[in-house]
C-alpha cells in the first residue's frame, strides 16, 4: 500500500509577523546590567533584585546535561535579547490595547473566546502583559487574576515572595536559573478557600520579536476546596533565527482542592522551548494537567507534580505531534510522598516527515507513600520511516506498599485498519487522519470544545497531504 | 596493599535519563588490573573449560578476532577494557558448523581470590552450543570477580546461555555478555542473580541478521544490602527479527535494584518485533527499585511493546493464599523459592547445580536446599 505523504501544517493562522518600530528592546545577551535594568523597569523589591542576580550567577555555573536530551547548540544567548515590550501599559479593555497588539490577538480569537466562555484572559505580548481583564462575579468571590508584577506591588506581595521560585528552585536547572534572571510577565492567580470557579481563566502568550525571549512567570495558588480550569495557550511567527522561550510554572493546590491546568503550545519551529511547570498538592487535592506540545524546535518540557498530602492525586493526559525539523523532548515527573495517593499518565506521541519525539517521565514513590498507586501509558505512532520515537520511562519506588504500572507502544497505521476503511469509502487520506484522530482522541476529549476543535485542526492539517 | 580504581561507567544504557535518579550508571571500585592478574596467576585451573569429547576447540589467545572483539556488551567500555586488562588468559572457543555441541561450554569463576575471565565463542552456521557462566565463592572472602563473554551466532545457528551469579555477601560481580545473531540465527538467555554484595550484569544483543531471535529471562533476588544493576540492551537490525524480554524478581531487607532495558529498533529492521515485561515483588520496608524501560525507534513498520509492574503483593492474592493457611512472610517466600528453584531446575551442569543448591542453603536453609536436591532431578543426563 502506498504510503501517505504529509505536507507541512499551514501555520498562517499564528505565522504573521507585526513591525517592532517604537518597541523597546534591550540589547542582546545576559550580563548583570541587563538585568539591573530590567528589575529597575519593574520598580521591583530588593528581594527579587537579589534573587535575579543570583539566578544570572547560577546560569553562568550550570550546563545542560551531557549525556541525554536533545541538542540546544543552535540557541546561542549573545543573540537572543531578553526584553522586547512594545510602548504600551496594560489595558483592561481591548479598545486601549494599541492596534497591532489587537489585532494579532484577534487573529488568534482570544477576544471573541473571553467574551464567549472564559472567567478572565490575561495576554502577554513579548515580554509585557498588554491586556488583563476578569470577569465582576469571579472578582466579587475574591478571586485575584493579575500580571504578577502588578500583584508585586499590592497587598500579595507577601504572598509572592513565599512562593516565587519555591517550587522552582534557581538551581533546578540552567535555564531555571536563566528564568529567575530574567522573567518578565506572566499571571498570579488566586482562588480562596472553597470557591467553585464556574469557567476558565486563560493566559495566551505571544512572542512576536525576532531572535528573542519570553520569560513569563506563572503562579496560581489554588486555597482548600477551591476550584480552577486554567488555559494556557502560546504561538510566535516563524523566523529565521533561534527564539526560546524558558517560563516558569508555580502551581499551589490546597487540602481538597482542584486545578486542571491545560496548555496547548504551538510555538513556531524556531523555538527553543525550555519551560518549566511544577505544582505541590496538599491533602485530598487533585491536579489534573492536560498538555498539547505541536510547535516548537526544540522542546524539553516535564510538567512535574509533587504529590504532597495524604489521599492527593493527579493525572497527567498528553499529546506531543514533531513533524519536520522538530525534536520534542516532552512527558512528566510525579513525586508521590503522601499515604494513599494516585497518580495517573496518559501519553500519545506521533512523528512524521523526520520528526523526533522522545516521550520521557518519572515517577518516584517515596519510602512513606503507603498505599501509593501509579500507573502510566505511553503510545507512540510512527507515520513514517524516517521519523523517530523514542520513550524512556523512568520508575524509582522505595514503598512496600506501593504498586506501580507501566506500558508502553510504538507502532505504526496498520495497512488492514487503512484497507478497512476504504473498503467502506474512505480515501487513503482520510482513512489515516480518521486513524491518527482516533488515536488523539482521548487526549482531545479533555479540553474544553474549542481548544479540542484547534487542536484537531492542527492535527488533520498535519495529516494533510496527498498519496504519494 | 590493594590499589583500587573505581569504573565510573559500567551498565550505560543507550537513552540516558535524569541524572539526579542515579539511574544511568553504576560505578564499581576494583582492584588495579596487575594486582587482579598476580592473584588469578595463583589460580590453577583454567575459568573456560568444555567437557570430555567436545568437538570445540578452547585457545588461550592474545587477542580476540576482530569481529568478535567489535560486539558490543552490556556492560560498557569502562568495565570492558577493564576485564579485558585484567584477566590473565583471553580464551577463543570455535564451535565448528553444523555441529550440535552435546555438552555445554563452561565458564566457571568460582575461586575465592580474584577471578577474571575473558572469552569469545563462535557458533558455525548451522550449529548449536550452550554456554555456561557460573560465578560463585565461599562466603569469607572479600573479593570481586568478573566475565566478559563474546559471542558471535553465525547463519541458522543456535546458542542457550545460561548465567548463574550466586557470590555471597562480601562480593563484587562484573559480568558482561555481547551477542550478536546473524541470519536465522537464534537465542536463549536465562539469567539468574542470587546473590552478590554488588554486580553488575550488562548484556547486549545485536540482531543483524533477518528473522534472528532472542528470548532472555533474568530472575532475581536481592537481600540484605546487596544491589543488584542490570542493563539489557537488544539493537534490532535484521529484517523480521524477534526479541522477547522477562525479568522477574524479589527485594527484600535494605536491597537496591536497577533494571535498565532497552529494545533499539532501528531504520532497516522492518517487520520486527520487540517486547520487555519486568515484574518486581517488593518484600522489604527499606528496599530500592529503580526501572528505566527504554524503546528507540526510528522504523515505522515494527511493533515494540514493554511493561513493568513493581509492588508487594496484592490483596486479593494474599487472601488466596490466607485462606490456604500461608502467613504473608509465607506467600512472599514462594516467589523467592521460585526464583531459586528456577536456578536449581534449570541448571545445565553439575557445578552449575550445586552452585544454585548452596545459593539456596544459604538464603532458605540447608534442610530446603536438600528437599530441593530430591525433588527437582537434573535436567542434564551427565556428570563432571
Amino acid at each position: 500500500m502506498s504510503k501517505t505523504k504529509v505536507q507541512d501544517v499551514d501555520r498562517s493562522m499564528y505565522d504573521f509577523i507585526k513591525p517592532e518600530e517604537g518597541y523597546e528592546r534591550f540589547e542582546d545577551g545576559l550580563t548583570p546590567e541587563i538585568v539591573r535594568a530590567i528589575s529597575e523597569k519593574k520598580d521591583e523589591p530588593d528581594w527579587m533584585l537579589e534573587l535575579r542576580l543570583k539566578g544570572l550567577k547560577k546560569y553562568h555555573e550550570m550546563s545542560m546535561p551531557a549525556n541525554w536530551g536533545p541538542s540546544i547548540e543552535g540557541l546561542d544567548m549573545d543573540h537572543i535579547s531578553t526584553y522586547v515590550s512594545p510602548k504600551t501599559e496594560q489595558a483592561s479593555s481591548w479598545d486601549d490595547v494599541p492596534e497591532d497588539v489587537k489585532d494579532t490577538f484577534e487573529k488568534l480569537g482570544i477576544p471573541e473566546a473571553e467574551r464567549s466562555y472564559l472567567a478572565g484572559v490575561g495576554a502577554q505580548y513579548d515580554s509585557e502583559l498588554v491586556y488583563h481583564s476578569m470577569q465582576d462575579s469571579a472578582a466579587k468571590q475574591g478571586v485575584v487574576y493579575s500580571g504578577i508584577e502588578e500583584a508585586l506591588h499590592g497587598p500579595f506581595e507577601d504572598m509572592i515572595r513565599e512562593h516565587f521560585m519555591k517550587l522552582v528552585p534557581i538551581t533546578d536547572h540552567k535555564f531555571a536559573a536563566l528564568h529567575a534572571a530574567v522573567w518578565s510577565g506572566g499571571s498570579f492567580v488566586y482562588v480562596p478557600e472553597g470557591v467553585q470557579m464556574e469557567y476558565p481563566l486563560q493566559s495566551y502568550f505571544r512572542l512576536n520579536a525576532k531572535g528573542a525571549g519570553q520569560f513569563e512567570h506563572t503562579l496560581i495558588i489554588v486555597e482548600p476546596g477551591a476550584n480552577l480550569h486554567f488555559i494556557e495557550g502560546c504561538s510566535a511567527p516563524k523566523y529565521n533565527v533561534a527564539n526560546l522561550h524558558a517560563g516558569c510554572v508555580e502551581l499551589f493546590v490546597g487540602k481538597g482542592a482542584r486545578l486542571r491546568y491545560s496548555t496547548i503550545e504551538n510555538w513556531s519551529k524556531n523555538m527553543y522551548n525550555l519551560n518549566t511547570k511544577r505544582s505541590r498538592i496538599e491533602e485530598d487535592g487533585v491536579m489534573e494537567w492536560v498538555s498539547g506540545s505541536f510547535g516548537s524546535h526544540v522542546s524539553y518540557l516535564y510538567p512535574t507534580t509533587i504529590l504532597a498530602g495524604d489521599r492527593s492525586s493527579c493525572e497527567f493526559t498528553g499529546i506531543t505531534f514533531a513533524g519536520k525539523t522538530q525534536n520534542l523532548d516532552t512527558g512528566c515527573k510525579v513525586i508521590l510522598n503522601g499515604k494513599d495517593t494516585k497518580a495517573s499518565v496518559s501519553t500519545k506521541s506521533l512523528s512524521k516527515d523526520g520528526g523526533i519525539s522522545t516521550f520521557r517521565s518519572s515517577i518516584v514513590v517515596n519510602k512513606h507513600a503507603e498505599n501509593a498507586l501509579a500507573t502510566v501509558s505511553c503510545q507512540s505512532l510512527m507515520i513514517d520511516d524516517i521519523s523517530r520515537s523514542d520513550t524512556i520511562p523512568a520508575m524509582d519506588v522505595r514503598c512496600q506498599s506501593a504498586s506501580v504500572g507501566h506500558e508502553a507502544t510504538i507502532g505504526s497505521i496498520s495497512d488492514d485498519t487503512v484497507f478497512y476503511l476504504m473498503s467502506r469509502g474512505c480515501s487513503e487520506d482520510e482513512a489515516r487522519t480518521m486513524v491518527v484522530n482516533g488515536f488523539a482522541n482521548p487526549i482531545s476529549k479533555e479540553l474544553p470544545l474549542e481548544y479540542a476543535a484547534e487542536m484537531n485542526n492542527l492535527i488533520k492539517l498535519e495529516m494533510e497531504g496527498a498519496i504519494g | 596493599m590493594t590499589e583500587f580504581q573505581t569504573l565510573e561507567h559500567v551498565n550505560v544504557p543507550p537513552a540516558q535519563t535524569w541524572n539526579y535518579l542515579h539511574t544511568n550508571v553504576i560505578a564499581m571500585k576494583v582492584p588495579a588490573p596487575d594486582q587482579v592478574r598476580a592473584e588469578y596467576m595463583e589460580q590453577t585451573s583454567p575459568a573456560v573449560t568444555c567437557f570430555a569429547a567436545c568437538p570445540a576447540s578452547i585457545d588461550a589467545v592474545e587477542q580476540l578476532p576482530e569481529e568478535l572483539l567489535a560486539i558490543e556488551t552490556g556492560v560498557g567500555d569502562d568495565a570492558n577494557e577493564w576485564i579485558a586488562a585484567s584477566a590473565t588468559e583471553t580464551t577463543l572457543v570455535n564451535v565448528p558448523a553444523g555441529t550440535n555441541l552435546e555438552r555445554p561450554i563452561v565458564v566457571d569463576l568460582s575461586g575465592d581470590g580474584v577471578a577474571v575471565a575473558h572469552t569469545g565463542v563462535s557458533i558455525g552456521k548451522g550449529a548449536r552450543a550452550t554456554i555456561v557462566v557460573i560465578a560463585s565463592a565461599s562466603h569469607k572472602v572479600e573479593t570481586v570477580s568478573a566475565s566478559l563473554l563474546r559471542v558471535l551466532i553465525e547463519e541458522d545457528a543456535h546458542a542457550d546461555i545460561f548465567e548463574l551469579v550466586a557470590m555471597g555477601n562480601p562480593k563484587q560481580h562484573i559480568e558482561g555478555v555481547g551477542i550478536e545473531c546473524r541470519k536465522d540465527a537464534s537465542v536463549n538467555i536465562q539469567q539468574y542473580a542470587l546473590s552478590a554484595q554488588t554486580s553488575a550484569v550488562g548484556l547486549a544483543a545485536n540482531l543483524v541478521g533477518d528473522r534472528s531471535s532472542l528470548t532472555l529471562s533474568l530472575h532475581y533476588l536481592v537481600g540484605s544490602q546487596q544491589t543488584l544493576d542490570c542493563n539489557h540492551i537488544v539493537r534490532q537490525r535484521g529484517r523480521n527479527t524477534r526479541c522477547v524480554i522477562d525479568e522477574s524478581g524479589v527485594l527484600s531487607d535494605k536491597a537496591t535494584k536497577t533494571l535498565k532495558a532497552t529494545i533499539d529498533l532501528i531504520r532497516g529492521c522492518k517487520g520486527s518485533k520487540g517486547r520487555e515485561q519486568e515484574t518486581v515483588v517488593l518484600a522489604g520496608d527499606d528496599v530500592v527499585n529503580k526501572t528505566l524501560p527504554v524503546i528507540l525507534c526510528d522504523e515505522e513498520e515494527v511493533q515494540g511493546d514493554h511493561g513493568a509492574t513493581i509492588g508487594s503483593m496484592s490483596a486479593e492474592q494474599l487472601q488466596y493464599l490466607r485462606n490456604r493457611g500461608l502467613t504473608e512472610e509465607q506467600a512472599e517466600d514462594l516467589f523467592r523459592h521460585a526464583v531459586a528453584d528456577g536456578a536449581v531446575i534449570h541448571a545445565p551442569t553439575p557445578k552449575a547445580r550445586k552452585v544454585a543448591l548452596q545459593a539456596v542453603a544459604q538464603i532458605f536453609g540447608k534442610d530446603i536446599a536438600e528437599d530441593l536436591a530430591e525433588i527437582v532431578q537434573p535436567s542434564f543426563g551427565f556428570d563432571e
